[in-house]
């Protein structure tokens, strides 16, 4: 586990996330149809072994990651951060199970649409664009992308993702998000 | 899925999570859970118990927890094999009362902090004796079908082997379930006794010719005999007990031999521990299969046209989330008397602790 977060390049950093909402590639089990989002921040031991650990406690259970990233490592630990779909009860046995991995050091989990789950993207528009969010997202990007430059843009992950399926949908040259780390310690729900 | 055994550095504990291992129930991406208590001795034979299996087995070992309190225990599959056992010394016997003061505090606890912190679907394995009482306790707070006691399952293996014995087959040729309580007031269900090979006639002439002429009327006091003289030759000639064990028929050799064992000092523990692991097994599996346990009923079955009510070893159908159907015909006359009579033990042992049904009792189940 040795990834490191990269906010600045142009590709889609989290791997597997569907940034622009049109298909699920997961294809996470949602047995109800109407199962809630939820986003973890597994803080696990930087050896071999830690995410395949992590991993297995989802799919034994039948649920697929929405998107799995591994963070900077700092000291022998990095931060592993998975979006994935399940019931209440069923969030709960996975994380209280991850909490059992001898590997793991400390989970936090929220739901997806929390304020503190924050993420940043960075968007590339065709030479001339101008970059705008789309109504009601509460963003804030700096650069200029009439040049065709990226923009980089930071926000809650609702918004975020707002953000790219709207710039996608307008043509976008590139478009990544990543979930980042959590900055508020307030208790998780 | 995940296993997490209660008491993991019993006897049986022990052997159950060994058993799992070798095995090869659990994969090496499942979790094996060592629960134990947060004294000092418990908690560092419980650390000990890791390491050692890790040592042993680290090619094919799962991975290995430590939870020293109820509040940590997560798993799919519960084996209940904490509590106090009887003492494994000749002359010493099993007062199950006494026991069930002693282990009703262990099940409690468990059970409240699986109800309380856990998903609703964990399926649990008890082994701890008195087994009805710890099914009882369980059932009640977690839901009936999520709960089996292993000793019905343990006395149907002993009595499949004992008939496979006199035959002179081997065990998995010989179908049969034991119901009723696990101990003396076990029922041997010689009316669902089938054999590979044997035609309904044939199985019949050869179960009479096991059976001797006798009836379960007479079996408690064949009990009462056995240990008798058995109590003498533990002390003084063990191989001349169990020899003598073998020429009694099946059913008494399902009680004797077993007890004898016990009090031999070598204890049961990995009879007990394949039994239990044949039960985990087969709720990972995820297939339905037909096994013998102590469940809590409330009327699935009947004898005598009289639902049953309460726990009590039955064939019940297995899976992953639990037992779902009772698989009991029409017991024999004399079964039908002495599974009545079992199941009013029972609940007069519930009874303390408010977990009998109170709709039963042995004077009313005799009258049945």
């Amino acid at each position: 586990m040795t990834g490191s977060t990269d906010v600045t390049g142009s590709t889609d950093v989290t791997g597997s996330t569907d940034v622009t909402g049109s298909t699920d590639v997961t294809g996470s089990t949602d047995v109800t149809g109407t199962d809630p989002r939820w986003v973890a921040f597994v803080t696990g031991a930087d050896r071999a072994g830690t995410l395949t650990a992590l991993t297995n406690v989802f799919s034994t259970r039948g649920v697929n990651f929405e998107s799995l990233s591994a963070g900077s490592v700092e000291g022998d630990a990095g931060l592993i951060v998975v979006t994935f779909l399940a019931s209440d009860r069923r969030r709960r046995l996975l994380i209280r199970t991850v909490e059992r991995l001898a590997v793991v050091r400390s989970v936090e989990v929220y739901p997806a649409e929390d304020s503190a789950v924050r993420a940043a993207a960075v968007v590339q528009l065709p030479r001339g664009g101008e970059f705008a969010p789309p109504e009601g997202a509460d963003v804030r990007w700096s650069g200029d992308s009439t040049p065709g430059r990226p923009v980089l843009v930071e926000g809650t992950l609702a918004d975020v993702e707002r953000v790219v399926a709207h710039v996608c949908a307008l043509g976008a040259l590139s478009a990544g998000l990543v979930i980042l780390p959590p900055v508020d310690t307030a208790p998780p729900t | 899925m995940d296993v997490a055994v209660l008491g993991a550095t019993g006897d049986v504990g022990r052997q159950v999570c060994t058993q799992l291992i070798e095995r090869r129930v659990l994969p090496t991406s499942s979790r094996l859970q060592l629960v134990g208590r947060a004294d000092g001795g418990s908690a560092r034979a419980t650390h000990g118990l890791r390491a050692d299996l890790v040592d042993a087995y680290d090619e094919h070992a799962p991975l290995i927890d430590v939870a020293l309190s109820p509040d940590d225990v997560v798993a799919e599959v519960v084996v209940v094999a904490a509590g106090r056992t009887s003492p494994p010394r000749p002359g010493v016997t099993t007062d199950r009362a006494a026991l069930a003061a002693d282990n009703h505090a262990v099940f409690a606890a468990y059970a409240e902090a699986l109800a309380r912190n856990g998903s609703g679907h964990e399926v649990v394995v008890v082994v701890s004796n008195p087994v009805e009482l710890g099914v009882a306790v369980m059932a009640a707070a977690l839901g009936r079908h999520r709960v089996i006691g292993m000793g019905a399952w343990l006395d149907t293996l002993r009595f499949r082997r004992e008939v496979a014995v006199s035959l002179g087959v081997r065990r998995h040729r010989v179908g049969g379930f034991v119901a009723g309580q696990h101990g003396d007031d076990l029922v041997p269900l010689w009316s669902t006794v089938r054999v590979s090979g044997l035609d309904a006639d044939e199985r019949r002439r050869a179960v009479a010719t096991m059976r001797r002429g006798r009836t379960l009327d007479g079996f408690a006091d064949e009990i009462d005999a056995a240990k008798a003289v058995l109590s003498e030759l533990v002390v003084t000639d063990i191989a001349a007990a169990f020899d003598l064990i073998e020429t009694w028929p099946p059913d008494l050799r399902v009680l004797a031999r077993p007890w004898l064992t016990h009090q031999s000092g070598a204890k049961t523990a990995a009879g007990s521990a394949n039994a239990t692991v044949d039960l985990v097994d087969t709720v990972l599996d995820g297939r339905d299969i037909v096994v013998a346990g102590q469940v809590a009923l409330d009327g699935e079955t009947s004898i005598g046209g009289r639902p049953l009510h309460g726990v009590l070893g039955v064939p019940v159908v297995l899976g992953p989330e639990g037992w779902t159907r009772v698989l009991l015909d029409e017991p024999d006359p004399d079964e039908a008397r002495r599974l009545a009579t079992t199941a009013g033990r029972i609940d007069a042992m519930l009874a303390p602790w408010g977990l009998g049904t109170g709709t039963r009792t042995g004077a009313d189940a005799s009258a049945s």
